[in-house]
């Protein structure tokens, strides 16, 4: 896992454009690190205000679509290496970063909540969202580059479906998790669970979709021109 | 002439919309420089694709190195392939390829490639991008980055195509060069429309027309297999029942015939020679394709 | 006309089309539906549709002309062998601005009918069909100003969210009574004027650039 990770750092460098993809990637953190906490705040009056999570899922969307171009490559694709960077790599990569977007939410999330005890609850509503969505664009990340179409209209139901749940979330969750501190560490160890099967399932899905082509919609269009 | 392959290719089938390739045997002989011929849109490049592991989704079987191995890592390290299109990303620079070729590849030497970069005058400025190269250097630097790894076979999709015949020339020299370092272990197929620039050096022909191969054998032996007869207009009608393929002037006619068909030519005044690899491949191609003439 | 037409349809996708011209106007009627017969939604919806086509025409702008103001884009070498070619790529520039503003008006005109019929909400021309029209047509064209200069989907989905993010924003201040309506068109207006005029030009001269080498 971490000789794929190294892999797939070293070959992000190889990447179409890194300026952009990096960029976005950052704007995408700092809006993640600025919502996290506001929203925690905001959800009492604003309770659809979307959380910090989904700009870090964001975040590695951008870094994997900067990895997944150097696959357009046929001298890539003609590599002993191939298999290994069309399944395990990106599979190591996009969980790394997946899991420190978590960790600052957690981080964030919690760090409010010490001030403002009584935001505990939309706190864990927030953990909830953010494990969920994130869990969601792994799988996405392993169907989008073969079969864009099917994966991004699945990906957009499953996203609608979980914010429109989110607003009503506040229930069940006490329900399940309880209250208080206690509450906020059941849905962090329940949410990083939860992302850890979903990448095992990213995984699962690259490998069912290795052999496919790569998709021309889910590249920009300099590369499409390649394809 | 009998001899061991170093790619056997069974049952080979991928569909497309209006097209499919479907071969049922391909045999590359091992030691020789093989040249895939065909017109546009014969199959070529796929069929090349699927050789190289560039494609995956297909049926049928495709062994390498004397039939013992399927595609595998330890495979396509031995493999040396150059390709149009998307081989290089358009931003990379020269530098970078030599980088990513280092990790891509474990024999892949450094040192190598930079003596071929400057044997083949690459243009090698750090920040040069590949997407800045013409056509005929980016050729140039494809084939630095597979002759600078340790290979035994190169797979190379019309390599001769963006040179200028200098470096035709010299392409066919390297092609030799290669099989000569490797006496006899060390293989290179080709896919190309310069038949003529490179027959020199082609040992072993395939002919492929609409996803199908209509013709294989060494070329001595293809050259006994077909000849060249030119005759008067007078016999031409006669002659074009048995030719495999004819052109005709108001002088005369000149034709590719199989030699098992020369003496159904007894009686005409004709003169017979034997044919270049592009004379077959031409009479071979126009006698299955779907163009109209 | 008809030949703009042509030209406009020649840059756009079978894909493209069917998404933009079918899959977006039925997905806001529906989401109109929803919101007024199964939620009852006594307020109005006018400000999600909003958001929704703001999105959606940033992101599809991808497959449309997306990259067109790249550094390094398509050159469009067919087009300047002829003496019309810049003309059509003009043309095309010009009757996508047309066609958001139609299909913009269209789709909320449904949806304002729609509330005012089954809702039985009392519609204002200005604040349910004006202001949205305005707000879709210039922040859209201001994001897709900025993201034709980069071609990548996932840019022009951050993009559509923050733009969206920004109408809503607007709305809710509108709704707080922080800025009126009319203040609201009148700074749509100008941006769309400004963004609609600059979506043209920036665009034709990146395209005629492509003559020359510096």
């Amino acid at each position: 896992m971490i000789s794929d990770l190294k892999m797939g750092f070293k070959i992000l460098k190889f990447g179409h454009g890194r300026i952009v993809n990096l960029a976005g990637s950052m704007i995408a953190i700092l809006l993640g690190v600025f919502m996290c906490g506001i929203s925690v705040v905001l959800s009492g009056s604003f309770p659809s205000t979307l959380p910090g999570g989904y700009f870090f899922m964001m975040a590695e969307v951008f870094v994997i679509q900067l990895y997944y171009s150097v696959n357009i490559s046929n001298m890539v694709q003609a590599s002993p290496a191939k298999k290994r960077l069309m399944t395990s790599v990106p599979t190591a990569l996009s969980t790394f970063c997946i899991l420190m977007g978590y960790g600052v939410t957690l981080l964030c999330t919690g760090v409010v909540s010490c001030f403002r005890p009584e935001m505990l609850k939309a706190a864990c509503m927030q953990i909830v969202f953010t494990a969920g969505v994130m869990g969601v664009v792994l799988i996405y990340s392993g169907v989008v580059y073969k079969y864009f179409v099917v994966g991004t209209v699945l990906f957009f139901a499953a996203f609608l479906s979980f914010y429109a749940g989110y607003s009503h979330s506040e229930a069940w969750i006490s329900g399940i998790f309880g209250s208080g501190w206690k509450a906020f560490g059941l849905t962090a160890v329940s949410g990083l669970a939860l992302i850890l099967i979903c990448s095992f399932l990213e995984y699962l899905l690259f490998l069912a979709f290795y052999k496919a082509p790569m998709a021309k919609m889910a590249q920009n269009v300099s590369l499409r021109r390649q394809l | 002439m009998e001899s061991k392959s170093v790619m056997k290719a069974v049952n080979l089938k991928k569909k497309f919309k209006g097209f499919e390739l479907s071969i049922p045997e391909l045999h590359i002989p091992k030691g020789y420089a093989t040249a895939l011929i065909g017109e546009n849109g014969a199959g070529k490049t796929t069929l090349l694709n699927l050789l190289t592991g560039i494609r995956l989704d297909y049926e049928g079987e495709i062994l390498y190195f004397d039939g013992q191995e399927k595609l595998s890592g330890s495979v396509q390290e031995r493999i040396g392939y150059t390709g149009p299109g998307s081989y290089f990303l358009p931003h990379w620079t020269v530098g970078q390829v030599e980088e990513i070729s280092e990790v891509l590849f474990d024999g892949f030497h450094r040192d190598r490639f930079q003596a071929v970069c400057e044997e083949l005058n690459i243009p090698t400025g750090v920040t040069k991008d590949v997407k800045k190269l013409s056509d005929g250097n980016r050729m140039k630097l494809m084939l630095a980055a597979v002759l600078a790894r340790d290979t035994d076979l190169l797979i190379l999709d019309e390599p001769a195509s963006p040179l200028d015949p200098l470096m035709r020339d010299k392409l066919c020299d390297i092609i030799r060069e290669y099989l000569e370092q490797g006496n006899g272990e060390r293989s290179v197929f080709f896919s190309t429309h310069n038949i003529a620039d490179m027959e020199n050096v082609t040992d072993y022909a395939v002919i492929m027309e609409n996803g199908t191969i209509v013709e294989q054998g060494f070329v001595e032996d293809l050259k006994e297999k077909y000849v060249s007869v030119k005759g008067e207009a007078a016999d031409a009608e006669r002659a074009e029942k048995i030719l495999y393929t004819m052109n005709r002037s108001a002088y005369g006619f000149e034709g590719i015939c199989l030699s098992e068909n020369m003496d159904k030519l007894a009686g005409m005044d004709i003169c017979v020679e034997t044919p270049t690899l592009f004379q077959i491949s031409v009479a071979v191609m126009k006698a299955n394709t779907s163009l109209k003439f | 006309m008809k030949r703009s037409i042509k030209s406009y349809l020649v840059f756009t996708s079978r894909a493209y089309r069917l998404f933009l011209y079918l899959g977006v106007p039925l997905f806001c009627i529906g989401m109109e539906l929803i919101m007024v017969i199964l939620m009852k939604m006594r307020t109005s919806g006018i400000m999600s549709i909003l958001c929704t086509l703001i999105f959606a025409e940033v992101v599809s702008d991808t497959w449309f002309l997306g990259g067109i103001q790249e550094k390094h884009a398509e050159k469009m070498d067919y087009l300047k062998t002829s003496a019309r070619g810049m003309s059509v790529v003009k043309s095309a520039l010009a009757l996508d601005l047309m066609r958001r503003s139609v299909m913009t008006t269209g789709i909320f005109g449904v949806c304002c009918l729609l509330e005012a019929g089954l809702a039985r909400r009392q519609i204002s021309i200005r604040a349910d069909l004006v202001m949205p029209l305005l707000a879709v047509f210039s922040l859209s064209t201001a994001a897709v100003l900025i993201t034709r200069f980069f071609s990548y989907f996932y840019i022009n989905v951050l993009a559509g969210y923050l733009v969206s993010a920004a109408a809503a924003v607007c709305c809710v201040l509108l709704s707080m009574g922080v800025v009126s309506v009319n203040t609201l068109i009148a700074i749509y207006a100008g941006l769309g004027t400004a963004a609609g005029i600059l979506a043209v030009w920036v665009a034709m001269k990146k395209v005629e650039g492509g003559y020359y080498d510096k």
